[in-house]
């Protein structure tokens, strides 16, 4: 038989107050989320059971988890993706609970449809409410009956100068006109004051209509130096939902995020009461449970915009379980068995600065992904700093999946110590044989505007252009 | 196949390629290299390219040639990886945790994760038994997964010689099932 599946190693002592929330759970993920789920478990006295593609045999979280199975080849379509291998796996493993991490089958309502019809926990909220957060329309209108502010804008494509004007009037300037069709910036024109608004209505028009070949344009409010900012919620299955304060995500490069933070330098008490209690709403409006995220978009005048929810654990959770001392993989495995919050809202506080770097196998100034083998590894550790990640000496990164390669998190009593600790955490970081964005995360720290908290979701391009023309100028010295 | 938790796996080598992509090798390259691994000193001949992998053993009375698809599939990403650059040196077998092949055994796989059955049911004879003759196309074993039951056909014709995995035991995708003299 397959001594693969064969359980390994002892089993945990019982824990002693209170019986762990499962007895087996499978994690339907690998990399660093795989691990940190594990670790969760191992915690609470949790068989674990892994499951992995053909390209990740070697993988830590297989190594660590007490049972693997493997569930296909490489690609995430054939194995991580694959509903039927997933569900068989934990069937024949006998796990009664799957934690869905993030990415892949996380955010599948399909996946926790079958998973409710084999009779296995699904780790997260209802499908019900994945489907709902998931379809941008319904989630705009749920979160409109539920008073939290949407994005103002257009409804749909602008006909005329004259509607515009109004449409203008409406949601108040500076307004963005935008091709339908649109993309890179063209057909796209800011608008000040109804003076400007005619001619750049119409030169937004002509410029869409040549470079797609169709000049329906709609407006939108313009947010001036728009910072991402998101709540971390937590529900359970009783209806209490708490938050555990918001973070900041604005250093990003095409949407993606490279650094977060909590608390958000951008927020003031009043301003950062505001943004979580209409988080909280929104997350009732749809009767959310377990751990799941509201993002908004922040602008320069503290008016703030849902963006969109996300219905899982983030990447970004570490900075939130620093600052606030909870453990919200554990917290949701309670959730998930039926448990109640084991915290009130009071009960949350924020104390102290947590920041993370995403480290990715990529080149730091070129962002091309960098697969390999790592030949040489040093983690930093010392006081405050966390590392979250699943490499180890002789790992093989594949191609297949993500680049990101560990999550570096530092700690300090304030925003200053946190960054003089990301810093020498930096500088302790050792990877070599593949190229990471270490020296990248390294430069922001000692920028100061990074410094200064002074930064939106556009700083990153001015960033990159700086640091390209000074590459250059070391070059030709 | 165990994979001892206090013994890592080494690490997987990347596959020895050449890096110009896949590329298909012909009957009259195998010819010559059956006749130099005939000539030169070591045992054992292993090569991939492409989805293309084959072995050369002289440990038999006369050289044996056994091809297989290859067992990692989807691979063509592996060219990104640096390849050694040594296209003809021996390489470590795919998973170091499969013992050594027989020459001439083929290994029927499972394609899926499930319960594994020897029989359509539980007062049955099995599908097949040591010592019978199979058809490829013709059915080993049932696997069980999400309440489905699948038929495991083999893809060879021979002799089945062992059968690998107990009967109602899970069994992992890619694992073996059937061990079958090709012939």
């Amino acid at each position: 038989m397959s001594a693969a599946i064969k359980r390994k190693g002892t089993r945990p002592a019982a824990v002693p107050e209170g019986a762990p929330p499962f007895k087996k759970v499978l994690i339907a993920n690998r990399g660093e989320i795989a691990l940190r789920v594990i670790l969760a478990c191992k915690e609470l006295g949790i068989q674990t059971v892994a499951v992995y593609s053909e390209a990740d045999r070697n993988a830590l979280h297989v190594r660590f988890a007490d049972e693997e199975v493997c569930i296909g080849p490489p690609p995430s379509s054939k194995s991580y993706l694959n509903i039927p291998q997933v569900i068989a796996a934990a069937e024949v493993t006998g796990a009664e609970a799957i934690h869905p991490g993030y990415g892949f089958l996380s955010e599948n309502a399909h996946f926790v449809e079958v998973c409710l019809a084999c009779g296995i926990n699904f780790i997260g909220p209802s499908a019900e409410i994945i489907r709902k957060m998931g379809n941008k329309a319904q989630a705009k209108a749920t979160m409109q009956a539920a008073g939290v502010p949407l994005m103002p804008g257009s409804d749909g494509v602008v006909e005329t100068v004259e509607e515009a004007l109004v449409v203008a009037e409406q949601i108040g300037y500076p307004v963005i006109v935008k091709a339908s069709a649109g993309g890179g910036g063209r057909g796209m024109r800011i608008v000040n004051s109804p003076e400007e608004l005619p001619d750049l209505y119409h030169t937004a028009r002509s410029e869409a209509k040549g470079a797609f070949g169709d000049d329906s344009v709609y407006m939108e409010k313009y947010l001036l130096e728009p910072r991402h900012i998101e709540v971390q919620i937590m529900g359970d299955l009783f209806g209490n939902v708490v938050h555990l304060g918001e973070r900041e995500c604005s250093i990003q490069r095409r949407h993606q995020k490279l650094i977060e933070e909590s608390p958000s330098a951008a927020l003031d008490p009043d301003l950062r009461r505001r943004i979580c209690e209409t988080a909280v709403r929104a997350a009732k409006a749809v009767g959310y449970y377990n751990a799941g995220t509201i993002e908004f978009l922040l602008d320069r005048r503290g008016d703030f915009f849902f963006m969109e929810m996300n219905t899982r654990v983030q990447v970004e959770h570490p900075v939130t379980e620093l600052v606030t001392g909870i453990d919200i993989v554990k917290e949701q495995l309670h959730i998930a068995a039926g448990r109640k919050l084991s915290f009130t809202q009071e009960q949350v506080v924020q104390k102290g600065h947590a920041i993370e770097c995403r480290i990715n196998a990529e080149d730091p100034f070129k962002f091309t992904p960098c697969p390999g083998r790592i030949t040489a590894l040093n983690f930093p550790g010392g006081p405050g700093i966390r590392v979250d990640t699943a490499m180890h000496q002789d790992a093989v990164i594949p191609p297949h999946y993500d680049s990101m390669v560990a999550k570096l998190i530092a700690y300090g009593a304030d925003r200053s110590e946190a960054i003089a600790r990301m810093r020498r955490a930096l500088d302790t970081l050792v990877i070599e044989g593949i190229k990471t964005t270490a020296p990248l995360h390294r430069r922001i720290m000692d920028h100061p505007d990074f410094i200064s908290g002074a930064f939106s979701t556009k700083w990153m391009e001015g960033f990159i252009e700086e640091m390209k023309q000074d590459l250059a100028g070391n070059e030709v010295r | 196949m165990s994979t001892s938790r206090k013994k890592p796996v080494p690490a997987k080598k990347p596959a020895t390629s050449r890096p110009a992509g896949p590329q298909t090798v012909g009957l009259e390259e195998i010819k010559a290299l059956i006749a130099l691994v005939g000539r030169e000193p070591f045992q054992e001949f292993e090569f991939e390219a492409g989805d293309m992998r084959f072995r050369i053993r002289k440990d038999g009375p006369a050289p044996v040639v056994s091809m297989q698809a290859p067992v990692l599939m989807g691979t063509p990403a592996v060219h990104h990886l640096p390849a050694p650059s040594m296209p003809s040196m021996p390489v470590a077998p795919a998973a170091p945790e499969v013992p050594a092949d027989e020459p001439g055994i083929h290994y029927v796989t499972s394609p899926i994760v499930g319960t594994f059955y020897r029989a359509p049911n539980p007062t049955s004879a099995p599908y097949a038994q040591p010592g019978d003759f199979v058809k490829p196309g013709q059915t080993l074993c049932i696997i069980e997964a999400m309440k489905l039951m699948n038929e495991i056909e083999s893809d060879v014709a021979g002799e089945v010689v062992k059968v690998l995995v107990e009967n109602g035991q899970p069994v992992e995708y890619g694992e073996r099932l059937f061990a079958v003299r090709i012939g």
